[in-house]
């Protein structure tokens, strides 16, 4: 650790510092406390006043208010499903490799229609495990495992309930 | 003496007390660009039509109703006494914290005395004098006064009375049993009993400048006026006394930057770690009232308490020039009629000053980190004390001097 930094004159006798501080604060409370009425709000529509109206908050209201999320948000998986509606996934494993927390579990069965060699007789993901790295959505090798739900709450009453199977994970 | 006007400063200071619970959260919320409390509700379903669906309505009023639901929730927590501690001073320190400061508000006017001529009073009729504090002069003269109890000594009664809220710090720290209550209470008796003695000091150089230690005397002192014009009140005589009053009470009623003896980064809670639900509330609530005092003794030595300038229950005097309130549309009200009026306005004046005040004592609070301990003792040792003195030297060397001038 070097040296603390040597105060000057202006900054000692504190008085001054201490002016500036509450003036810093004070701006703050007022343009908050004007922006929340809502007839001052009306006011921001005159451009000089547009930056002294508008409330400096970026608290959401939620769950009254949803936060926009981006497409690429990674929340809740699902699983791709081909043309005819079956399920895309081959159960190369990929996924579960990947996985950094081994929360992905796949028990893989023949197929027998012809399309493809495989397909997952069980698909479950632990999402008390996950940590919601997307690393399974980057290793799969057809495109089968997403993220891309947008779903970010996912309430249960029994912990058992979020060890999801392949019939949620198809149900979007 | 005066139970009416105690119970109704004990109405107002308790219900500022509790409104400022609310005020002080959601003022930090918007000072730190956030929105604060605003999820206690009571919701009201109503039919709107005998028949036909449910409505539902949330008032969330801003957020004043967690000035309910706060104590609600305190109340029904346990409370709880640590294992090796003092029971008897366990229980007392919040008690003094709480009951202390509500005392000194028992000297402190909050309008001028009005003096009515009625009629004659029956000797019945006389427990008025009783109810409110005042004098009778004459059977249809009554002087009342807008204060609990008007002392000869107020400041020293001030002084005195608010120095015994160390007890409730250092007995709730020592009786805790716990390292860190009685660090905090080490510290915290050791910065207020640093501070008390500066903050007599600053005030001394207002006695001398007034004449007089009552209240009622400071505040008569602060209704003249300088050269005509301006007020003489006490920051405009008394300037850096007013600083270094401002800073010294801050240090007594521990607010931030002197907040050591709480110092939740440092110990956790500090002496009143070991308390919980409705003696926390007590400490909490304790503090809201120094902070309600501390705005009250600014007004009252340094703001003119209810002294509006210029104006007096006669009419408006601004140097040669006077408008008297007999020659107005008032003079319907007759000569009481507008007394009681102007008593109503200084009231109202006390109570805006002090509420402004709280104001910036909650602006500062949410300004400024905390001074670390070596810092407050050269602070108050090094810097505030030398410079009381001096001010009391320099304020007695120019009264005499310029005796005569300066008090007209």
């Amino acid at each position: 650790m070097g040296k603390p930094r040597q105060y000057s004159t202006e900054e000692r006798i504190y008085l001054i510092e201490v002016l500036r501080g509450l003036a810093i604060t004070t701006r703050h409370f007022w343009v908050n406390i004007i922006g929340f009425i809502p007839g001052l709000r009306k006011l921001g529509s005159i451009p000089g006043l547009r930056k002294l109206m508008k409330p400096e908050t970026v608290t959401y209201q939620w769950p009254e208010v949803e936060r926009p999320i981006s497409p690429r948000w990674r929340g809740r998986h699902r699983l791709n499903k081909r043309e005819d509606g079956t399920v895309k996934c081959v159960a190369c494993m990929c996924c579960a490799t990947a996985c950094p927390s081994e929360c992905i579990h796949i028990v893989a069965r023949e197929r027998g229609d012809g399309v493809d060699e495989k397909e997952p007789a069980l698909f479950e993901i632990d999402l008390f495990r996950c940590v919601y790295c997307g690393m399974c959505v980057e290793a799969c090798p057809c495109n089968a495992i997403l993220m891309d739900t947008q779903e970010m709450r996912f309430c249960e009453y029994s912990p058992d309930k979020f060890v999801i199977g392949k019939e949620k994970l198809l149900d979007w | 003496m005066s139970a009416a006007w105690a119970v109704a400063v004990f109405t107002a200071v308790v219900s500022l007390a509790g409104l400022m619970t609310w005020g002080e959260r959601k003022l930090a919320s918007m000072i730190q660009d956030r929105i604060g409390p605003n999820r206690a509700n009571i919701r009201l379903t109503y039919h709107p039509w005998p028949f036909g669906p449910k409505r539902s309505v949330n008032l969330t009023a801003i957020g004043l109703f967690h000035i309910m639901a706060d104590p609600v929730k305190l109340f029904f927590k346990e409370d709880f006494i640590p294992a090796g501690a003092n029971k008897i001073l366990h229980t007392l320190a919040p008690m003094i914290s709480l009951g202390v400061p509500f005392v000194v508000f028992s000297v402190l006017p909050f309008a001028g005395p009005l003096h009515i001529q009625w009629r004659d009073f029956t000797a019945d009729e006389l427990y008025l004098a009783w109810l409110f504090s005042g004098q009778v002069l004459h059977l249809s003269d009554y002087t009342l006064k807008f204060v609990v109890a008007d002392l000869d000594v107020g400041m020293i009664f001030v002084f005195a009375v608010s120095s015994l809220a160390v007890y409730g710090v250092i007995l709730s720290g020592w009786s805790s049993n716990n390292k860190f209550s009685f660090l905090g209470a080490l510290r915290g008796a050791n910065q207020m009993i640093s501070y008390e003695v500066s903050l007599g000091l600053c005030a001394v150089g207002l006695f001398m400048i007034y004449g007089g230690l009552s209240l009622s005397s400071l505040n008569n002192g602060q209704g003249e006026l300088l050269l005509g014009v301006i007020p003489k009140w006490g920051i405009i005589t008394q300037p850096l006394a007013f600083i270094l009053f401002l800073t010294c009470g801050m240090a007594e009623i521990k607010r931030i930057p002197f907040d050591l003896p709480e110092g939740e980064s440092e110990i956790v809670a500090g002496y009143f770690l070991e308390y919980s639900s409705m003696k926390f509330t007590m400490f909490m609530f304790g503090e809201y009232v120094e902070m309600i005092l501390l705005a009250g003794v600014i007004t009252t030595l340094f703001f003119g308490g209810w002294q509006i300038p210029w104006v007096s229950p006669e009419g408006i005097h601004v140097l040669h020039w006077q408008l008297l309130w007999s020659d107005t549309f008032l003079s319907g009200l007759g000569a009481t009629g507008i007394h009681i009026l102007i008593a109503l306005l200084q009231a109202g004046k006390f109570a805006t000053c002090t509420v402004v005040w709280v104001y910036l004592i909650f602006m500062i609070r949410w300004t400024f980190p905390r001074f670390r301990y070596d810092q407050v003792m050269k602070l108050g040792w090094q810097m505030i004390l030398p410079l009381a003195l001096i001010n009391i030297m320099v304020t007695g060397l120019i009264l005499a001097f310029t005796r005569g001038w300066l008090n007209g």
